[in-house]
């Protein structure tokens, strides 16, 4: 059967999320957040509820993770993190100078890391990228944003990340 | 007394322009009327309004000691067109003309008239709420019961176009689970397969390996709510592009966001929702103002203090509130009702369009009229009489 009818889209109706994962369309989605302007949303699983790319050819990813067990804690997860961009290990005393931000209302280990990037799985390592992420933990669970790309483009993504973080939310209730 | 007629013309003309069709159609609305209103306790204003009244034809289960017993009888579509005609024959056509029935003739045109309204009305009448937080403006109203499938193209920029392509549901609500139609349009790249509508249904989360889930989700049917305002309506679709390839989903009246199809840079996002028509102004709420009667929680009187803004942006303060409605270019906006909730105070507007309107009103003071020449001229033919002498 042939779509004939057509309605006129009023000024003041506001504009769907596109692309949005059937938990956001449902409601079913304890997770809000925003897509900063230019950022796109990559598949997401579950170690990845949120998982963004930026750049002009998706270089930079951005992603939530949530793990129950925390990983082994914020010391351990900022060091596979330096590892993963071949740096040495900091001790807990490195660890308590690193500045903080608040991710979803917790205070957490704010890490920028620049070298040569080897993603969990990768044989070869990129160099020229900067890594930059919060470790945060609430109980034994562990909250991390990581951001990793190429260092420019990571560089001209700072804004947009914070603003990520910013508006990252966990709903406690069904809607 | 006039010959009876023989041709087949004359006879159908006798018929329905005969006392005896009057009173049949006339005893079979008032029968409609009655297990209409009743069924509205069962089955909700809407849906009886649609079986006894919109309808050419219905069967009544006739509860007799508990006993089901179909009943088939004229709807009140059919009813209503039958007494048209016999009115139209019988009280205009064959009438006799002169001054002593002129009062009659205008009587019965103007109830001619009331029945042409609301044929008009019918057909093209619209309403839909239109609710608004203070501060808020919108031009558009949604319909309480229609629904859409609805499908708005956004360029590589998210920029949207000006129009959606929609699908009315009297093309879906009778796709039962098990019945599919495939519809499309020659500015899409691909066709919508619809699917297992529901009219009031939940989305839940599918078990693992569920073969109906689609993106781990189901459609969970629920129970038909009287009140169909009241229902969320569900659907499944899968759209195939011209390569073959297939994505399902589904889609939900209530659904946050619609679902998203994209074609090379071009987005377009498929939704299920209430039918939406545009004003040719808006309205902005400045302030609503709820009055209560004392020592209660009972609302006396909602006020709502709108602007209407115009096409060429003038702007015109304006009140809305109980039975005072703004009017403007064959749009009423009422004041409906108002909701609280986290985000403040919102006020509910009906905003009607009928372009017979204002026919019953004129129908009505045809009707008196007419009604009022015919006992005038009774009573003036009445004192003309002379005065019968008493006879021992």
């Amino acid at each position: 059967m042939e779509i004939t009818q057509t309605r006129e889209i009023s000024n003041y109706e506001a504009k769907p999320k596109l692309n949005a994962y059937p938990q956001e369309r449902f409601g079913d989605e304890r997770l809000r957040w925003e897509t900063p302007a230019g950022w796109a949303q990559a598949e997401r699983s579950q170690m990845r509820p949120v998982n963004l790319t930026f750049g002009p050819n998706k270089e930079g990813e951005c992603y939530l993770a949530m793990l129950p067990g925390g990983a082994g804690g914020v010391l351990a997860n900022v060091n596979r993190w330096r590892k993963q961009m071949a740096q040495p290990e900091l001790t807990e005393e490195d660890l308590a100078k690193l500045p903080q931000k608040t991710l979803m209302g917790i205070q957490g280990v704010y890490v920028t890391v620049d070298g040569a990037y080897t993603n969990v799985g990768a044989s070869e390592a990129k160099p020229d990228q900067r890594l930059q992420g919060i470790v945060a933990s609430l109980g034994e669970a562990g909250l991390f944003v990581k951001m990793v790309g190429p260092k420019a483009l990571v560089e001209a993504n700072t804004a947009a990340f914070d603003q990520f973080v910013a508006s990252l939310k966990l709903r406690t209730q069904q809607q | 007394m006039s010959a009876k007629p023989t041709s087949p013309s004359g006879k159908l003309f006798a018929i329905l322009s005969s006392y005896g069709l009057a009173i049949t159609v006339l005893s079979f609305l008032l029968l409609d009327t009655f297990l209409g209103t009743i069924s509205q306790k069962d089955i909700g204003l809407l849906d009886s309004q649609r079986i006894y009244f919109d309808s050419w034809w219905l069967i009544h289960d006739l509860n007799i000691g508990g006993t089901l017993i179909p009943l088939p009888l004229p709807g009140g579509g059919l009813l209503m067109v039958i007494l048209f005609f016999n009115m139209l024959c019988g009280a205009v056509i064959r009438m006799r003309k002169g001054w002593r029935t002129i009062g009659n003739l205008i009587s019965h045109l103007a109830i001619l008239f009331m029945l042409a309204a609301g044929f008009v009305s019918f057909l093209y009448k619209t309403e839909g709420a239109m609710p608004l937080f203070e501060g808020q403006a919108s031009d558009q109203y949604q319909s309480y019961h229609e629904r859409t499938l609805e499908v708005h193209r956004y360029d590589a920029s998210g920029k949207g176009d000006d129009k959606a392509l929609i699908i009315p549901m009297k093309h879906f609500a009778d796709l039962d689970p098990g019945k599919a139609r495939t519809f499309f349009a020659k500015d899409l790249p691909f066709e919508i397969q619809v699917t297992g509508y529901q009219r009031n249904a939940n989305i839940v989360q599918a078990e693992e390996g569920e073969k109906t889930a689609i993106d781990g989700y189901r459609i969970q049917p629920v129970k038909t709510a009287k009140e169909d305002e009241a229902n969320v309506s569900a659907v499944e679709i899968a759209v195939k592009s011209k390569d073959g390839a297939e994505q399902k989903a589904i889609l939900w009246e209530r659904a946050q966001e619609p679902f998203t199809v994209k074609v090379g840079d071009i987005s377009y996002a498929i939704s299920l929702s209430r039918m939406k028509w545009k004003l040719p102004f808006a309205i902005r709420l400045n302030d609503f103002v709820r009055e209560l009667h004392p020592g209660t929680m009972k609302a006396k009187k909602f006020t709502s203090h709108v602007t209407k803004i115009s096409s060429d942006g003038k702007e015109e303060p304006k009140v809305v509130t109980m039975n005072v409605p703004v009017r403007d270019q064959g749009y009423v906006v009422y004041q409906a009702s108002f909701s609280e909730g986290s985000s403040g105070e919102q006020s509910v507007f009906t905003v009607v369009t009928n372009p017979s309107d204002q026919w019953p009103l004129w129908s009505c003071v045809a009707v008196a009229i007419g009604l009022i020449i015919t006992f005038l001229g009774h009573l003036v033919r009445f004192l003309k009489k002379p005065l019968k002498t008493k006879t021992a």
